[in-house]
């Protein structure tokens, strides 16, 4: 005796809405990124005009001179909407969370040659205040961009910005014993020390940026895509041979968030790039001073650690990375 | 080595994000926060305001990653067994087209808003919270797209939400409490 | 007249042994159940202690896994290393 067990099939009236059907260019159905993500933000018949910027709707696409017939040409590769970000990165700081009660169970941090502690303290603690400007350059750009393509990664890699000032703090917590004696000393350092004031001035500009694509491009191509390799290679390997070891284990964290920012922010880039002879030449532009005065703020700084020799080398191998970097991406050679 | 000092939750919390702000001395501070004074509301130590939640970044996404993949599992598994069907009354679907036409688009002015907040305001207490808050509002945002996705496929009403927000006459209350809170001044 | 403090925790068994050590721990709360969630109010003051979960569920706690199980709250909020307390006063 056979037993037909029937399973209910529905029907559905379409795959997806209507603004997503339009994009793809047929009812299919779509990725929870897509739908999370395209024509999201409004862009017409707003009731008011901000109190706080007259000249402009609260979403225009005139707050930057970087035009583009679709904002939404602007996707992001790692398809993150919050759920799926949020995942990620609690995974990935799994591995930070297990380095740092390692680090600490075993004294690590104890193999440090004092200098090398000192100088450790000196270019890595007052660096969660560089984090901090990221964060509030990211926060930025989130408030003024133009399209949800663009605008929500960038709130998400405020959080990371965060994170990562927090992943220093704690650093620097463990250096002296949760007394919170070594951030003190960071933030006397950041605010006075000669390494630091080329850094500090140039991240206090980076707040007054009237374009926020430029913001974007000073923030996220140059400053970031010259410290973290700077830093955390360059700055790291010299002291691997000075009981550092432990402290990479600690930020690998920037190292692997750098390599995933970086697809995003390359793909933004060199989409944006290629739409407009325009936007290609306000790009290049933009990279080229702002990536001038990123590699001057941070040769002091390099001197410092590496020495008179070896610092500016390391931070000429940077630009050129960096240089190599942009090209591809279609900016104009500088 | 001497065993570290134990630090508590407020203690540790203050000392990893009240101490990443400073005082700027290369940009003058009324043109990094150029809003922060003329709704005529003037703070005289930003440090009074402390978030009560003090979440450090890393415990937020541990706590939300497990509250989405506990939520995601709870709409695939709705989606597969069609949940639409158990419905007792149909006037339930009604208010969620309300509530998608009406409410998401303003989840993520929201989520807009508070970033302006998140940047605009001079303490770093706020700051953080405001973020958080813009991080969250977009989580609303999106998994009320998500959830309401899979009505979408067999109900009318849903698949225009954004272009209703904008447009249709019993939308533009929620639509202009809104642009009027996005358009005002961060406090 | 004091003014009601409120916690709303989902009704799953990671959120039972919180509500238990509520109720157990603050005299005069009114418990609501609804589908799927559990309103617990109080006058002017509630306070949720980690030693009293800790008891009920055998392992460790740190009161912010609360986030897990709570949908919303009212009150001001005063967390720390032992204690998540709402209050008005």
């Amino acid at each position: 005796m056979t037993i037909d067990i029937k399973t209910l099939k529905v029907e559905p009236r379409r795959h997806t809405f209507g603004h997503i059907a339009r994009r793809l260019g047929a009812d299919k159905p779509a990725s929870r990124y897509e739908e999370g993500t395209l024509d999201l933000q409004a862009t017409t018949n707003f009731h008011y005009k901000p109190l706080w910027d007259v000249e402009h709707w609260h979403f225009d696409e005139t707050r930057t001179a970087i035009r583009m017939s679709d904002w939404y040409a602007l996707r992001d590769p790692r398809q993150y909407y919050y759920a799926t970000y949020n995942i990620a990165r609690a995974n990935q700081y799994q591995a930070t969370e297990r380095n740092f009660e390692f680090v600490e169970k075993r004294g690590l941090l104890a193999s440090l040659t004092p200098e090398w502690r000192d100088t450790l303290s000196f270019y890595l603690l007052p660096l969660r205040h560089v984090e901090w400007g990221a964060n509030m350059n990211c926060t930025d750009i989130c408030d003024r961009g133009y399209g949800t393509a663009i605008t929500a990664p960038c709130i998400f890699s405020a959080g990371d910005h965060l994170a990562m000032a927090q992943i220093i703090g704690r650093v620097g917590l463990m250096l002296d014993g949760n007394l919170g004696n070594a951030l003190d000393a960071a933030k006397a350092a950041w605010m006075d020390a000669p390494e630091w004031q080329g850094l500090r001035k140039l991240v206090e500009d980076s707040f007054v940026i009237k374009d926020w694509f430029e913001q974007f491009v000073a923030q996220n191509l140059c400053l970031d895509g010259l410290i973290y390799p700077l830093v955390y290679t360059k700055f790291e390997e010299e002291g691997r041979a000075k009981g550092g070891t432990a402290v990479t284990m600690l930020t690998e964290f920037m190292t692997d968030w750098f390599a995933e920012h970086s697809r995003w922010v390359d793909s933004v880039i060199k989409t944006t790039a290629a739409e407009s002879p325009e936007n290609k030449a306000l790009l290049s532009g933009w990279f080229s001073a702002w990536g001038r005065a990123a590699s001057e703020a941070l040769t002091p700084l390099a001197i410092r650690v590496l020495g008179a020799e070896k610092g500016p080398a390391a931070v000429e191998a940077c630009v050129a990375t960096l240089k190599k970097r942009a090209t591809a991406l279609g900016l104009a050679a500088v | 080595m001497n065993a570290p000092a134990k630090l508590g939750l407020k203690q540790r919390y203050s000392l990893l994000t009240h101490g990443l702000d400073w005082k700027p001395s290369y940009q003058p501070m009324d043109k990094i926060y150029p809003y922060a004074e003329f709704e005529g509301i003037k703070i005289h130590d930003w440090s009074k305001w402390e978030d009560p939640f003090r979440l450090t970044m890393d415990t937020y996404w541990k706590f939300q990653a497990e509250k989405e993949r506990k939520l995601y599992a709870v709409l695939d598994s709705f989606s597969q067994n069609n949940g639409q069907m158990g419905l007792s009354d149909p006037k339930y679907v009604n208010a969620i087209k309300l509530f998608l036409t009406g409410i998401t688009p303003a989840e993520y002015q929201a989520h807009r808003g508070f970033a302006h907040v998140g940047r605009q305001l001079p303490g770093v207490g706020p700051r953080v919270a405001a973020q958080m808050q813009s991080l969250d509002e977009l989580r609303h945002a999106q998994t009320q797209i998500h959830t309401l996705s899979h009505y979408n496929k067999f109900f009318d009403g849903f698949h225009e939400f954004t272009h209703q927000h904008d447009r249709v006459w019993y939308l533009s209350v929620p639509k202009s409490f809104f642009d009027d809170a996005r358009t005002s001044g961060p406090f | 007249m004091p003014r009601i403090v409120s916690i709303t925790l989902q009704n799953t068994d990671d959120a039972r042994p919180i509500i238990e050590a509520i109720t157990a721990d603050n005299a005069d709360c009114t418990v609501h159940s609804y589908p799927g969630i559990v309103k617990i109010d109080r006058d002017d003051s509630l306070t949720v202690r980690r030693s009293s979960v800790e008891q009920r569920i055998g392992r460790d706690w740190d009161p912010q896994e609360l986030h897990l199980s709570m949908v919303s709250m009212a009150g001001n909020l005063d967390e720390d290393d032992d204690y998540f307390n709402l209050s008005w006063s």
